[in-house]
């Protein structure tokens, strides 16, 4: 599902990944950790293909997505929800506006919009906040909306960036539950995190990386 | 791709209740570079006016007939100048015609004693003619001999104003250009700002998925309609203009050349189409700078 194989990716302040390799299938639910600056964000990004890589292949259902244009990029991040941080919510825009976005991107019908997006803030608990805007809205709140923005497309990926970073440990456990739950599903998970208190009871698959490299 | 129109169009129309002030200065940007444009081609056209209107007005061979010579046979010889030399127009004007605009102080003086004053045959020059001027001048000399007491035509004077005049006019040309350049960088300039500030929805769209078109169109379209309501104020503005100054009280044709002589409505469609130029240009300039 997703295969990085001797990947290395230097950024100007020297930091990146060195040499990483490693194979995660379909469904499963990887935790990267480490400390700050290990590369846990510069792997989401290249598998969002925000960074590229220097060295080696990234290879996503079998498809090298560092040889993609312009447009099968497009293409190919519509298949990857993304959870992140600092949650890029579109303050101007309402919750129900936001979560439907993904769908406006590729076209959906409304009347299907609007039945996924009621389904998927049913899901995440945020119904009664449809027309809420984003600043109106607790932390933990916020990211239940970016996780239903990215749960809406029925991705086959999620790539979730500190996605608890920002959140108490009631509303993280809230967000972590999610994404189990469509883990269970049949959804590919990479969540990076350096909160391992947080998941030393979850955690089944994990990737622990320091300095670029990976330690175990 | 109808749901996604409707995106791109609902996300124009959004953009002036989301972001209110660089509407305003996007849309006020592109009515004052109306505004200038359309001052540039009413200065153009006024110039061309002068010119028109001096040349008719000034370039007038002047032919004074020798005062011993009466009335009718100066007639005479002025029609028989207009003849032989194939003008169109000759305007005689016998003592007391010429007695009419001497100082009206002077007129009693003079009233007792007109045959000194020479008859005047003038006579318009066709602006193709100039060119040969002075064979005509030699030749009629040559031809009424001492009939005629002197020729006067004005050729230094008007040779000096029309290369004024077409300074004037590659000057106001050139600055027609840069002004347009600039106000489009000067637009392009403002929907970058546009786009900064909104980078943060530019990285979500790509995120998801969003092809370019997707990203560009509601910020080229936005650009459109800055552009029209740029030009609905600035046309507001040139009308009230054209009504507010009445200048053919004034009889004297350089002030009757300050009319313009473009109609109104000529004004509203090079407003609109260049308003809509500007939008777009300027628009798609700044988002495709911004997604290089």
């Amino acid at each position: 599902m997703i295969n990085f194989i001797n990947v290395s990716i230097k950024h100007s302040d020297s930091r990146g990944i060195h040499d990483i390799s490693f194979n995660i299938e379909k469904g499963q639910f990887v935790y990267l950790m480490g400390p700050t600056g290990a590369g846990k964000s510069t792997i989401i990004n290249s598998i969002l293909r925000r960074a590229i890589p220097n060295s080696g292949q990234i290879i996503i259902n079998d498809l090298d997505i560092s040889l993609l244009n312009n447009t099968d990029l497009a293409y190919y991040r519509r298949d990857i929800g993304m959870v992140f941080q600092d949650f890029k919510l579109m303050d101007d825009r309402t919750i129900f506006e936001n979560i439907a976005l993904p769908l406006q991107i590729i076209g959906s019908n409304y009347k299907i919009i609007s039945e996924k997006v009621i389904k998927v803030l049913d899901k995440v608990g945020l119904i009664h906040k449809a027309n809420a805007y984003p600043n109106e809205l607790s932390g933990g709140e916020q990211q239940k909306a970016c996780v239903a923005r990215a749960l809406i497309k029925n991705p086959k990926i999620i790539v979730a960036d500190e996605p608890t970073g920002n959140l108490d440990p009631s509303s993280s456990d809230d967000i972590i539950d999610l994404l189990e739950g469509e883990s269970r599903l049949g959804t590919t998970i990479i969540m990076a995190t350096h909160n391992y208190p947080l998941i030393e009871n979850r955690i089944k698959h994990f990737i622990e990386l320091n300095n670029g490299r990976i330690v175990s | 791709m109808i749901e996604q129109l409707r995106f791109i169009f609902f996300e124009s129309f959004q953009s002036f209740k989301r972001y209110p002030v660089y509407s305003f200065i996007s849309s006020l940007t592109i009515m004052i570079c109306l505004i200038v444009i359309s001052f540039i081609i009413y200065l153009s056209n006024v110039t061309n006016n002068i010119s028109d209107n001096f040349k008719d007005n000034e370039s007038i061979l002047k032919i004074f007939i020798n005062n011993s010579i009466g009335d009718a046979e100066s007639n005479k010889i002025c029609e028989d100048i207009r003849d032989k030399f194939n003008f169109q127009y000759a305007t005689f004007e016998n003592r007391n015609d010429l007695f009419k605009n001497v100082d009206k102080n002077l007129q009693s003086w003079l009233k007792d004693d007109l045959n000194f004053i020479p008859c005047l045959c003038s006579i318009n020059i066709d602006l193709k003619t100039i060119n040969k001027i002075d064979s005509i001048i030699n030749s009629i000399n040559e031809t009424y001999g001492k009939k005629i007491e002197k020729t006067i035509y004005p050729r230094s004077y008007l040779n000096k104003f029309e290369k004024a005049l077409s300074m004037g006019y590659s000057i106001i040309f050139i600055i027609g250009i840069i002004v347009f350049i600039i106000s489009i960088f000067n637009i392009s300039n403002i929907i970058k700002l546009n786009i900064e500030s909104r980078k943060n929805i530019i990285e979500i769209l790509q995120l998801h998925g969003a092809k370019k078109y997707f990203i560009k169109a509601p910020f080229i379209i936005e650009g459109v309609i800055h552009g029209f309501i740029g030009f609905l104020f600035s046309s507001l503005i040139i009308f009230l203009v054209f009504n507010s100054f009445s200048l053919d009280l004034y009889n004297h044709f350089l002030v009757n050349s300050l009319i313009t002589t473009i109609p109104f409505k000529v004004y509203i469609i090079l407003n609109l189409i260049f308003g809509i130029l500007l939008g777009l240009i300027g628009s798609n300039l700044g988002t495709s700078n911004y997604l290089e």
